[in-house]
């Protein structure tokens, strides 16, 4: 289910009905969001519940005897178990044509003329996003970080929770799986701020990327030919507005959905495009993912406790899964690759060439960031190399005759738009919308609300996919 | 921070700004009707109608010209049959003629409106793939995509507002749309924008809107659109190296269906002035269409071939006007019973 269509919004009035009336003690309302979470996955693909059963039970199991086994050896094999399990369904059911396809090409490169069947396999939506959530939970139990589960439902619903289970974010047990241990209720302001952040992220998705940046991508990226500087930078820019919106305008309901529930989710973004450099693009872009990143595969891998090569080693280690994480393609393992150099060069130029951020260099800083970024969504957007390539050229000017196909006023939109987008990144920086939301007087917040709520009936969302189910 | 005042401006000013929005447009009625739209919901809900359908059954496929010039209710009518209608605005039947052979065991008859640009043309190119997303909707159709589709529909029903298309060169309400309309000269040559110039029933009739006849400017500006890419159509002998393979491609299934029983009538509706100009250098009658009934061996009506079928004016060169329609569906299903194709079920 999507959190822009209509059915969606009906299930979450009888999800709220039931959640806030009499009917169930604490534990039935944890019971009926738990069946609620099955309905909403499984309304697009019935069976593919059982994924999630199996990774619930697993990881339930796993979990138990973490807690109570002392034995290394076997806590090692509960934990291998776990990941198994995830991995192998992940690997299954997301990897295993390209890993076939890759198999293929080095095989019949040495001349086996070998042909792979596809088999057209469906990806299950958001299985990349439970699957780094629940082995979060056993390595977590593994490393005796966190608690075990108090109950079978707990864990269940920490791995199901709908506003969260298909994109994220991506929420650690103990931050969790907590606050299902006491009944919850959202205050009145809880309530209607939750509402006010559904009302924001279903703009940004319907409005902002649906409606006035994603065409302008699908034009300049499905041209086919090699393009004007111009258009392969706006069309590059407009991605750049669509996944930030896209994804952002996902985790904004995800976080309001649960906050009308009295359940409060960690943020995932905070205004990445105004970062002063690297290190601090993945401290606010996709926040869970790069700390889920640096905390269960930077660190194992060596983090910077020895030494410098074995650092830069890991981090580009780090980057390039992450690139995969995305998606099966080696456009995406590049995409992770680029930003694993930017973070190393960052750290390089901070030990060699080091200088103070002031305000007058800092959004100099900020905007060469964003530009450097825009480098990288090059790869993540173009399926094909050969796309990417083209677009790069076209953006350092190598093809001055490229073809146009924008128009003037989809130049002037994006330009206008993602120059807003960059500002308001800016200035928002150290800052967030509930501050500033407080200072503003009921009419002028009322007003803004009222506008974004009309822009979204009449964008008329067609019920488009967001950008991150696929991973 | 009280956020109650907030909420509640926010209400007033959405309900308030959401109704001079639907006034407005209620107002233009030459252009904008509440109603279902003809989307991939809409001809999915059709479709299933196929699953369960007899030898008896009439099935129509074709582009635009098929849901304007053939009316469902006058067919049963006469026949005394509603046909089931897949008939599709701005897309080729092909993929719809391919899913009924290949995903159905439907055997009774298929009526084919060929607009020549559209049948003619290689699988998988740009339009076929449009037309193949909606014959994917219907296989792959989701719970959460049905049940929120039959919770649109009374909203559907009761408001102009959300006057909407697929289909991306209408002058729809939607904001995309709307924004759409937007043109600044300089870079690129302007997208011309068809204004809507019909609507339809629940059985997915198209019905031309009364200005389109009553109004000479307003055919005029269908006209241009048409005008804007008619005579960049291909010459003939640019693409007659595609033809073996497109005729070699209906053959196949057209003989799949014919040979479990099927029957396809086809029906070369007609066209006027620019419409005809160009499709006939594109696709010369005498070189595609007549060696093509030819070899398929299927009945066929052309309009070149019946006064009754070319005695009407089409306001925008290609589609009749609704009470054209209703007469031209009923002359044409009296024919094919006459000529045998067709069986009357009337009581």
């Amino acid at each position: 289910m999507l959190f822009n269509s209509l059915s969606f919004v009906v299930f979450l009035v009888i999800v709220l009905a039931l959640y806030y009336s009499k009917l169930f003690s604490w534990t039935g309302k944890k019971r009926m969001l738990l069946f609620a979470s099955y309905v909403f996955y499984g309304l697009w693909n019935p069976p593919l519940v059982i994924l999630l059963w199996i990774s619930t039970a697993v990881d339930w199991v796993t979990g138990k005897k973490l807690a109570t086994e002392e034995n290394k050896r076997k806590r090692l094999y509960w934990l291998l178990l776990s990941m198994v399990v995830n991995l192998g369904f992940l690997t299954f059911f997301k990897y295993r044509d390209f890993l076939l396809d890759n198999f293929t090409t080095v095989v019949n490169s040495y001349g086996y003329g070998y042909h792979a069947a596809k088999m057209d396999i469906i990806l299950p939506m958001g299985i990349s996003f439970y699957t780094f959530q629940t082995m979060s939970y056993t390595i977590d139990m593994y490393l005796k970080r966190t608690e075990r589960a108090k109950t079978f439902l707990d864990f269940a619903l920490y791995v199901t929770f709908f506003p969260q289970l298909v994109a994220g974010p991506i929420v650690r047990a103990q931050d969790l799986i907590s606050q299902f241990y006491e009944e919850k209720r959202a205050t009145v302001n809880q309530f209607i701020w939750g509402l006010f952040l559904l009302t924001l992220g279903l703009f940004q998705k319907v409005v902002m990327a649906d409606t006035l940046l994603s065409d302008t991508v699908d034009k300049v990226y499905g041209a086919g030919k090699i393009l004007n500087f111009w258009d392969a930078w706006m069309g590059t820019l407009a991605f750049s507005g669509q996944i930030f919106f896209d994804f952002a305008g996902y985790s904004t309901c995800a976080i309001g959905i649960a906050l009308m529930l009295g359940i409060i989710l960690p943020d995932n973004f905070k205004y990445p495009y105004g970062s002063l450099g690297f290190s601090d693009l993945w401290k606010r872009w996709h926040i869970t993912l790069s700390t889920w990143l640096r905390d269960y595969l930077y660190i194992p891998l060596g983090g910077n406790r020895h030494g410098v090569a074995r650092m830069y080693a890991a981090l580009m280690i780090t980057m390039l899964l992450g690139g995969l994480w995305h998606g099966a393609a080696w456009t995406f393992i590049v995409w992770g690759g680029l930003h694993g150099t930017y973070l190393i060069l960052e750290r390089l130029q901070r030990k060699y060439i080091p200088f103070k951020i002031t305000a007058w260099n800092g959004m100099f800083l900020a905007f060469t960031t964003f530009t450097c970024v825009n480098i990288t969504w090059v790869f993540f957007r173009a399926r094909e190399f050969k796309t990417a390539w083209n677009m790069i050229t076209s953006m350092f000017y190598l093809n001055p005759d490229g073809d146009k196909v924008l128009a003037s006023f989809d130049i002037l939109k994006v330009g206008i738009i993602i120059g807003i987008l960059f500002l308001c990144h800016w200035f928002m920086r150290n800052t967030s919308v509930e501050a500033v939301s407080k200072k503003m007087h009921p009419w002028a917040l009322g007003a803004v609300w009222a506008f974004m709520f009309f822009l979204i009936v009449i964008a008329q969302g067609s019920g488009e996919q967001f950008i991150y189910f696929q991973f | 921070m009280n956020l109650k005042p907030t909420l509640i401006i926010a209400v007033a000013l959405s309900i308030l700004s959401l109704s001079i929005w639907e006034l407005y447009w209620r107002s233009q009625t030459d252009h904008f009707k509440a109603g279902l739209e003809d989307d991939r919901y809409l001809w999915a809900k059709e479709r299933a109608k196929v699953e369960t359908a007899t030898t008896q059954d009439i099935v129509l496929i074709g582009s635009s010209r098929t849901g304007f010039n053939f009316n469902t209710h006058v067919w049963e009518e006469v026949q005394g049959i509603k046909p089931i209608n897949l008939s599709t605005d701005g897309k080729p039947p092909g993929p719809f003629l391919d899913d009924i052979v290949h995903n159905t065991s439907f055997n009774g008859t298929i009526v084919i409106g060929i607009t020549p640009v559209f049948w003619f043309d290689k699988a998988n190119n740009t339009w076929w793939k449009g037309a193949q997303k909606w014959v994917d909707h219907y296989h792959d159709e989701t719970y959460a995509q049905k049940l929120g589709y039959f919770l649109s529909k009374p909203l559907q029903r009761h408001l102009v507002m959300l006057t909407s298309s697929e289909l991306k060169f209408y002058n729809d309400l939607d904001l995309k749309s709307l924004i759409n309309r937007i043109y600044i000269p300089g870079r690129i040559e302007e997208e011309r924008m068809l204004y809507n110039f019909s609507y339809h029933d629940e059985d997915r009739n198209l019905i031309m809107f009364p200005a389109m006849i009553n109004e000479p400017n307003f055919a005029k500006k269908i006209q241009y659109v048409w005008s804007g890419f008619l005579p960049y159509l291909p010459e003939y002998e640019t693409i007659k190296d595609d033809m073996p393979e497109i005729f070699e491609y209906y053959r196949n299934v057209i003989n799949l269906f014919k040979a479990r029983g099927g029957k396809i009538i086809f029906v070369r509706h007609k066209s006027e002035e620019e419409w005809n100009k160009h499709t006939k250098r594109m696709l010369p009658r005498e070189k595609v269409y007549d060696p093509f009934m030819k070899m398929i061996n299927c009945p066929s009506y052309h309009f070149e071939d019946y006064e009754f079928m070319s005695k009407y004016t089409l306001p925008d060169w290609s589609h009749m006007y609704y009470t054209d329609a209703l007469k031209y569906t009923k002359d044409i299903v009296t024919k094919m019973i006459e000529d045998g194709h067709l069986q009357s079920y009337k009581n």
